[in-house]
């Protein structure tokens, strides 16, 4: 009894293990599928990041955290031509969870820089505005200060050619 | 002077005034012209230098090179360094038509830089599993950075040089934001390698 039981307890182990590597064994379609996932998240985290540093937003805390990403999905893709696609798979979401939040927070840097331009924007049009009229008015009244000056130079000189003439 | 002549230097003196204020309201509108954008790429031999870049190798020995990249395309950009092997019969990228060479990557690097930074990285390769028959020879694998990848690539004796010759050579790509994918940046850098037991 006990030496047919111990055959069969081997089969049941061994077709346990089969199942359970079948199971959780990753293939390179699923390999792919994640790398592509955080290819995806890692194009919009990029873009988003773009739109920031287009705004005027200093991006390089936000860069910082792609290239970090980026490590991590170069070693999803080499692990991936090697055929370890389990690696892959893992490094893959390691890179789509390190890019979570990126997109939120570079769209916070950009409505800020946005709000902060637009406020440079305006105290700038102001000053431009102020700059204007005080240019303006000093330049009409040193006008004006400058004829009667020239005028009155103009005239002392007349009156000086006349004095030298009657002599 | 005439009157009038101080009055068109007077007029031409508050009009620069005026412009000189308003330099930087101007920046917010007026677009500035921007500069020639390009890459730099280039590799350099194990001493950080122009010089002593591996040429004669042999089978099961490290060699390290370094390969960088500049950034002058005024903006933040997302680059890919792909990492290609090929025989001297092999294609390379055509620079005239910006096509990359059709030979599939078997490393790669990518990474973002911001306008000025400049990207550097040591690379150490090895050749392995290479066997040499009378005048052809084939190279099975290469370990990169101390990671071994496949790369079945055969080369006939080249007599006129003499020696089994192959290239290891870096191309640089873009990331394209409306493709949604990366593009030949056409530029290309190489060692050649001349292989032997």
């Amino acid at each position: 009894m006990v030496k047919s039981k111990f055959p069969l307890g081997l089969l049941e182990t061994f077709l346990f293990c089969l199942v359970v590597s079948r199971v959780f064994a990753v293939n390179s379609d699923e390999a792919q599928a994640a790398i592509s996932r955080a290819e995806s998240k890692m194009g919009l985290a990029h873009k988003s990041v773009l739109e920031a540093e287009k705004a005027g937003a200093n991006v390089s805390s936000l860069l910082f955290k792609l290239n970090n990403g980026l490590m991590l999905l170069s070693r999803a893709h080499m692990q991936n031509r090697t055929g370890n696609f389990s690696e892959a798979v893992n490094f893959a979401n390691q890179c789509f969870e390190s890019l979570n939040g990126v997109e939120i927070e570079a769209n916070k840097s950009r409505d800020s820089a946005v709000i902060e331009r637009n406020q440079k924007m305006l105290i700038s049009v102001v000053g431009l505005g102020f700059a204007v009229c005080a240019v303006l008015y000093v330049g009409v009244f040193g006008w004006r200060f400058f004829k009667g000056r020239y005028y009155k130079r103009v005239l002392k000189m007349k009156l000086g050619v006349q004095a030298s003439d009657s002599r | 002077m005439t009157l009038d002549e101080y009055k068109t230097l007077f007029i031409t003196l508050i009009m620069a005034l005026i412009l000189i204020a308003a330099s930087p309201t101007l920046g917010f509108i007026l677009p500035f012209p921007s500069r020639e954008r390009f890459s730099e790429l280039w590799v350099l031999g194990p001493g950080h230098m122009v010089e002593n870049y591996p040429f004669n190798v042999r089978v099961g020995r490290e060699y390290s090179v370094f390969v960088g990249i500049g950034c002058h395309m005024g903006g933040s950009t997302y680059y890919a360094v792909y990492v290609k092997f090929r025989n001297s019969t092999q294609p390379l990228p055509n620079a005239t038509t910006s096509q990359p060479s059709p030979l599939p990557p078997f490393y790669e690097y990518q990474f973002f830089l911001m306008d000025g930074e400049e990207w550097e990285r040591p690379l150490t390769f090895t050749i392995q599993n290479a066997q040499f028959h009378n005048r052809s020879a084939f190279i099975g694998d290469i370990s990169i950075n101390d990671t071994l990848f496949t790369v079945n690539c055969s080369s006939t004796w080249d007599s006129d040089d003499v020696g089994f010759f192959y290239q290891l050579f870096f191309e640089l790509w873009l990331y394209d934001a409306s493709l949604q994918g990366f593009r030949y940046h056409n530029r290309f850098v190489g060692i050649w390698l001349n292989i032997t037991g």
